[in-house]
């Protein structure tokens, strides 16, 4: 991969800046909606469009824009597929190139004869997409995220791809961070939802990786002074912040803690 | 206890523009979920998580268990492990969702001690005991005074080889259950 060479430090730092406050958002609806209002700031281009695609290239699930320009897309993508598949670079077979870098739409031959399809002047022109690039710089387990650039006046040049390139990398970054908070959630969820049932003295939403390790030592039916012993705590330390953690659960005694914990080893049936 | 393959790296590109935050909150996150993994598999249960990419946390238990149903191979990715582990466990599979397993292992690593013989008095105690009664409790309970019950008490210690109060009480649940 290339490194930025054509773009200056600061601007680099600038946009690695601001693009990390993305990476706090929670769904990728939210950032795809933050992201391409903030890229689009430092990108030089009219149109700038955030395609979700089928992973496997077969087909678009939906597409977003700055300023609206997809909004009279709205129900027209069945014939946007149409125009797609007669796009330069689709009929080329170098679709999946732009995952790798990005690709411009003059470099193409064909592009010409491209803008006088009918069917390009019924679409693309409500995007001002006479020059285009587009890139491909995130695939996830449920789609590939397409950007492209849409320019009416010049065409785009070799320092603007590289440009286009840096939000790229940012987007893949945040958007695979983003996705693997969303699946280490919904694992969490399973065991805390797999357990409540079984043991709804066990609310373990409310403690952290410390109390948890702590309530593992108890189950093994290790006493609080030999758990203190390894950890190298003193005993009572370690007593108080079991009160703590039985108090966070919402039991009253220590013994309805062991109990708990008890019960939840008598349901693995492993005795 | 685990067979976890050390993280990869971020792609050199990657690190440059980027600020480590948002990655170390899932290493956060994935401490965490192993950590109520443990729980379960102090509790018994046997648990394998898919951590990321593919890497795989698999418990001790689980270790065993699949051992034991002769289908563990040192699976080298999450996507083959998820493949092979139905085999020879069937009913057992409590939990099988796409990035996580829990089963029963039916076997515990630890035996829990024998209960020797309890007098009929003791056994009563020991039963409450397991109930998380505690010894005022017991006293009133069986109309005795605080004194004699934690004798009881102190003399079931004795019996089952026991030092403190929590392995009497997990002793006293857990063995409820075997004939």
């Amino acid at each position: 991969m290339k490194p930025f060479r054509n773009l200056k430090e600061a601007y680099v730092r600038r946009i690695g800046r601001e693009m990390v406050e993305l990476a706090k958002l929670n769904s990728l609806e939210e950032f795809e909606e933050q992201f391409i209002p903030l890229a689009a700031r430092f990108v030089p281009g009219d149109c700038l469009c955030w395609n979700n695609w089928e992973t496997d290239w077969s087909g678009m699930i939906n597409v977003r824009t700055n300023e609206n320009f997809g909004e009279w897309l709205n129900g027209r993508l069945p014939l946007f597929g149409e125009v797609v598949g007669r796009h330069p670079v689709v009929v080329n077979g170098s679709f999946p190139e732009t995952a790798n870098d990005v690709l411009r739409l003059s470099d193409f031959p064909g592009a010409g004869q491209f803008h006088r399809n009918p069917l390009y002047q019924h679409i693309y022109r409500h995007m001002d997409s006479r020059h285009q690039v587009a890139y491909t710089p995130c695939l996830l387990p449920d789609r590939r995220i397409l950007l492209t650039w849409n320019r009416r006046g010049l065409d785009f040049t070799d320092e603007d791809m590289d440009l286009f390139r840096l939000p790229g990398k940012h987007l893949d970054l945040i958007a695979k961070g983003i996705e693997e908070r969303r699946r280490l959630n919904m694992i969490w969820k399973t065991i805390c939802g797999f357990i409540e049932p079984l043991v709804p003295e066990l609310p373990l939403n409310s403690l952290g990786t410390k109390d948890l390790r702590l309530l593992a030592q108890l189950a093994r039916g290790r006493s609080v002074t030999s758990i203190a012993g390894d950890a190298g705590l003193r005993r009572d330390t370690l007593a108080k912040r079991i009160g703590g953690i039985r108090e966070a659960l919402g039991l009253e005694n220590q013994r309805q803690l062991l109990r708990a914990l008890a019960d939840l080893r008598a349901e693995s049936g492993c005795e | 206890m685990s067979t976890n393959k050390p993280p990869s790296d971020l792609p050199p590109d990657h690190r440059s523009i980027s600020s480590a935050a948002p990655v170390d909150r899932g290493r956060r996150f994935q401490e965490r979920i192993v950590a109520c993994a443990e729980l379960l598999e102090a509790s018994g249960w046997c648990v394998a998580i898919h951590l990321d990419g593919d890497r795989i946390w698999v418990g001790s238990n689980a270790i065993q268990s699949l051992r034991n149903a002769s289908i563990f191979h040192a699976p080298d990715s999450w996507r083959e492990f998820s493949r092979t582990f139905r085999q020879g466990l069937g009913s057992a599979i409590t939990v099988d969702e796409p990035h996580i397993k829990i089963w029963r292992g039916g076997e515990s690593e630890s035996p829990a001690p024998s209960k020797g013989d309890l007098t009929l008095r003791e056994t009563e105690v020991f039963n409450l005991l397991g109930l998380g009664k505690t010894s005022p409790e017991i006293a009133i309970i069986l109309s005795c005074s605080v004194r004699t019950a934690e004798k009881h008490v102190g003399n079931i210690y004795r019996k089952l080889g026991v030092r403190n109060r929590a392995s009497l009480i997990l002793e006293a649940i857990t063995g409820e259950d075997s004939p």
